[in-house]
């Protein structure tokens, strides 16, 4: 009776195994090792995990989680659509006319249109954590020497 | 809880993956069969994405050609709009949208706009080192929402239209990022549009939760049913205007606009006042039209009790408003761009007028619907050549006051003359399209039986010339300190001259409009 | 518990919403209380889906969810752009246009 939610935990096994993997394996042989300091602090999203809970948060947070939030709402008409595709190709099959990759094609639209977003905002720029400007090269994160590491607010939201 | 006299439904929602089976093939071919009438839509989508991606791959400096690109991409739609014809009499994609005349001659409407607004954008130097494929690539977009907007049948089609419009609208407002005024008034935009959009959403699930459909024909059909609920159909639709009210800046929806206007850059302040006020119209027709149609517009008598809404009082209530409160605030306007806001704010008074005059009273009437459709073309071109002679002056002297104004007739014959013109247009004497426009929308309220609407109306319209008069007037016979000409290349004079034609072209020979008007079809939504 | 209860909340939320928007004046908040008209909206729309026993309601809801994230966007972003200019994200000190 429960057979048949199988392919379900064997799905989740290979899941929890394939993690285990990447994170103890893959990342240990191909992963640039660097000693720093930084690496060894408590990870609190990118801001610094000691001190007052309420200070200014970085105004690159924002587009981050504006651009986040774009594309993960879209994920929702993708649920409606896996749920039925099934059906719907046997349907196509059994009925023998029109194109039996057309609910396929129809989502690829779809996710075509928001990989135009993505493109753009990629190309913007926007996904770097320090947004090269106009004219300057871009810089590395970590800061090198010459900048103390710490965020400006003033200058950010100036 | 009695609000709402419904029935308790049993029972699951019975939808098998045997129907999905066999029904979905069927809805392929559906589909697939009516894209060829939704060509229009997809240009403008492919445009879109073209015209930012193109932007991207460009150089800084070259980034101002993309107007051309979306000029291009406009007037591929515009001619496959034509080419599909005024006739189309069907639903697409399930009742989704439509396929109608009355869509087809909004479509064209909005593209023709869009087709004089990018040149002025392109003439804007406030837009110059900016890059520019994103603001045509918002503007086509808005205009892809507008469409889905005029041919929406369903609630969703039409829910998703309108913000899809409005999110683009919000943006362009705000476009000249660093300008005090224009981020101040794509807040506002944003802020009170979120709060009608917020309200119109709920009016349309109440509409839903009294007749158990999206549709906008069967929501029609359905309000009959539920008559006996008044009060709610009654918020419901003012919930629901407040969403329409908000597009076209009826009173009391109409706060915004003046701070959006004068804040946003002057061509898309023009797009604004004039495109996107004939989609919401297109909708609040369609919408009304459904109404009348399974006459559920007018007060009924059944029993001996009177039932129903009176939706046309309603209407011309809030159309004698609109345009009172547009022209008095409009008299103590020292910025000629904010003063053109109120005077739209006017405009949309006297379209709504239209709209309480929709039921078909007496013979030879003109229907409300058809007097909106020629006023709004009229209207296109006299505010859009009202703003493109502000937006000239502006670039060549800076200023939008209406000192800028005075003495422009020695200064400038053409630019003078042709603000003269539309002036004269958007008061509505003749010979030009506002007064016929004018004359139409008032004989259909006459012959409705609502004169007290024409009276104010015509009222009005008395007030108006004297805003309108004085900057005639600060143009003609007054002297200015600065004597110098201002100088107009030819493209921008062969511009000017090509907007006056069409508003005198109406107001002599309207005969031709006003029959193609009458042809149009309308699969009532 | 029948439909009614469910219409009592959705109102509840839209009426919160609005006077949220109409009695605060900082922006962000404002935005939230729109956020809770529209999730009234939506839960109505739920509710009459289930009462109808149609699916449309439902994906009407789909369509608010998304259309409300991308308002946030929209929203927020020119709010962004009015603090940089102002530092203030206060409703009555947006008074650069009058008249």
């Amino acid at each position: 009776m429960l057979f048949q939610y199988a392919h379900a935990l064997i799905g989740f096994l290979f899941g929890m195994l394939f993690v285990a993997l990447q994170v103890f394996l893959l990342v240990r042989l191909l992963a640039p090792r660097v000693k720093e300091p930084m690496k060894d602090s408590t990870y609190e999203c990118g801001e610094p995990p000691v001190g007052d809970a309420w200070v200014r948060f970085d105004m690159r947070f924002y587009t981050m989680a504006l651009i986040f939030i774009i594309f993960e709402v879209e994920a929702v008409f993708l649920f409606p659509w896996a749920t039925v595709y099934n059906d719907l190709i046997a349907g196509l099959r059994a009925a023998g006319t029109g194109n039996v990759l057309f609910p396929f094609i129809e989502v690829f639209v779809f996710i075509l249109v928001l990989g135009v977003g993505l493109i753009y905002v990629w190309k913007k720029g926007d996904m770097d954590w320090v947004k090269a400007m106009r004219g300057q090269p871009k810089q590395s994160w970590p800061p090198t020497e010459g900048s103390t590491g710490e965020r400006d607010v003033e200058k950010d939201v100036a | 809880m009695m609000f709402f006299a419904l029935s308790k439904q049993a029972g699951q929602i019975a939808v098998t993956n045997a129907d999905v089976q066999e029904k979905f093939p069927g809805l392929v071919q559906e589909i697939t069969s009516n894209l060829g009438a939704f060509l229009p839509e997809l240009i403008l989508a492919v445009g879109v994405m073209w015209v930012i991606m193109a932007d991207l791959f460009t150089r800084r400096e070259r980034s101002r050609r993309m107007g051309f690109h979306a000029f291009a991409f406009v007037a591929v739609a515009l001619v496959s709009v034509i080419c599909h014809g005024f006739s189309g009499d069907q639903e697409l994609f399930r009742g989704m949208i439509v396929d109608d005349g009355f869509g087809a001659f909004f479509k064209v409407l909005l593209l023709v706009g869009t087709l004089i607004c990018i040149p002025m954008v392109m003439m804007t130097r406030s837009f110059d080192g900016r890059r520019m494929g994103e603001f045509y690539g918002l503007l086509l977009g808005s205009v892809l929402g507008m469409f889905l907007m005029v041919t929406a049948k369903n609630m969703i089609m039409f829910f998703l239209g309108i913000e899809f419009a409005s999110y683009t609208s919000y943006l362009l407002t705000g476009y000249l990022k660093g300008d005090r005024r224009g981020a101040e008034g794509a807040l506002k935009y944003v802020i009170y549009g979120s709060v009608a959009s917020g309200a119109m959403a709920y009016g349309l699930s109440l509409l839903y939760g009294l007749t158990g459909s999206l549709d906008m024909a069967d929501v029609a059909q359905g309000l009959i049913v539920s008559r006996t609920t008044d009060v709610t159909v009654l918020i419901a639709g003012l919930l629901c205007f407040a969403g329409f009210g908000y597009k076209i800046a009826a009173f009391p929806m109409h706060f915004w606009s003046p701070d959006v206007y004068e804040g946003a850059p002057i061509p898309f302040t023009a797009f604004l006042s004039v495109i996107s006020k004939a989609a919401g119209f297109a909708v609040l027709l369609r919408f009304a039209e459904g109404m009348v149609g399974t006459g559920n517009w007018e007060l009924t008598l059944s029993n001996g009790d009177v039932v129903g809404v009176d939706w046309p009082l309603v209407v011309g209530v809030i159309s004698a408003l609109t345009m009172t409160v547009g022209n008095f605030a409009a008299l103590f306007q020292r910025n000629l761009k904010r003063l053109l806001a109120y005077s739209s704010i006017a405009h949309a008074g006297y379209l709504l007028m239209g709209i309480a005059a929709l039921a078909p009273g007496a013979e030879n009437a003109i229907p409300g619907w058809q007097a909106i459709l020629f006023y709004l073309v009229a209207y296109l071109f006299m505010n859009l050549g009202a703003f493109l002679v502000v937006s000239i002056i502006a670039e060549k002297t800076g200023r939008e006051t209406l000192d800028a104004y005075r003495g422009l007739g020695s200064r400038s014959a053409l630019l003078s003359v042709a603000l003269g013109i539309f002036l004269i247009s958007l008061i509505g004497l003749p010979p030009t399209g506002g007064f016929t426009g004018k004359v139409q929308l008032i004989k259909a309220v006459v012959d409705d039986g609502q004169i007290w609407l024409a009276l104010v109306a015509v009222v009005n319209t008395v007030v108006s010339v004297y805003y309108y008069a004085r900057i005639i007037r600060l143009m003609f016979l007054e002297e200015s300190d600065d004597t110098s000409k201002v100088p107009l290349s030819a493209p921008v004079s062969a511009f000017v001259v090509l907007m006056i034609v069409p508003v005198l072209w109406l107001g002599v020979f309207f005969g031709s409009t006003v029959d193609f008007i009458r042809d149009l079809t309308l699969t009532l939504g | 518990m029948g439909t009614e209860a469910y219409l009592i909340v959705a109102s509840l939320l839209f009426l919160i919403g609005a006077s949220g928007f109409l009695l605060r004046r900082n922006l962000l908040v404002m935005f939230m209380s729109i956020e809770l008209m529209l999730n009234g909206a939506a839960l109505l729309f739920v509710t009459f889906a289930r009462h109808w026993n149609r699916m449309d309601g439902q994906i009407f809801v789909f369509f608010i969810i998304a259309l409300a994230a991308a308002e946030a966007a929209v929203g927020l972003s020119i709010l962004i752009a009015i603090f940089r200019l102002k530092h203030r994200v206060n409703a009555d000190e947006l008074s650069e246009l009058k008249g």
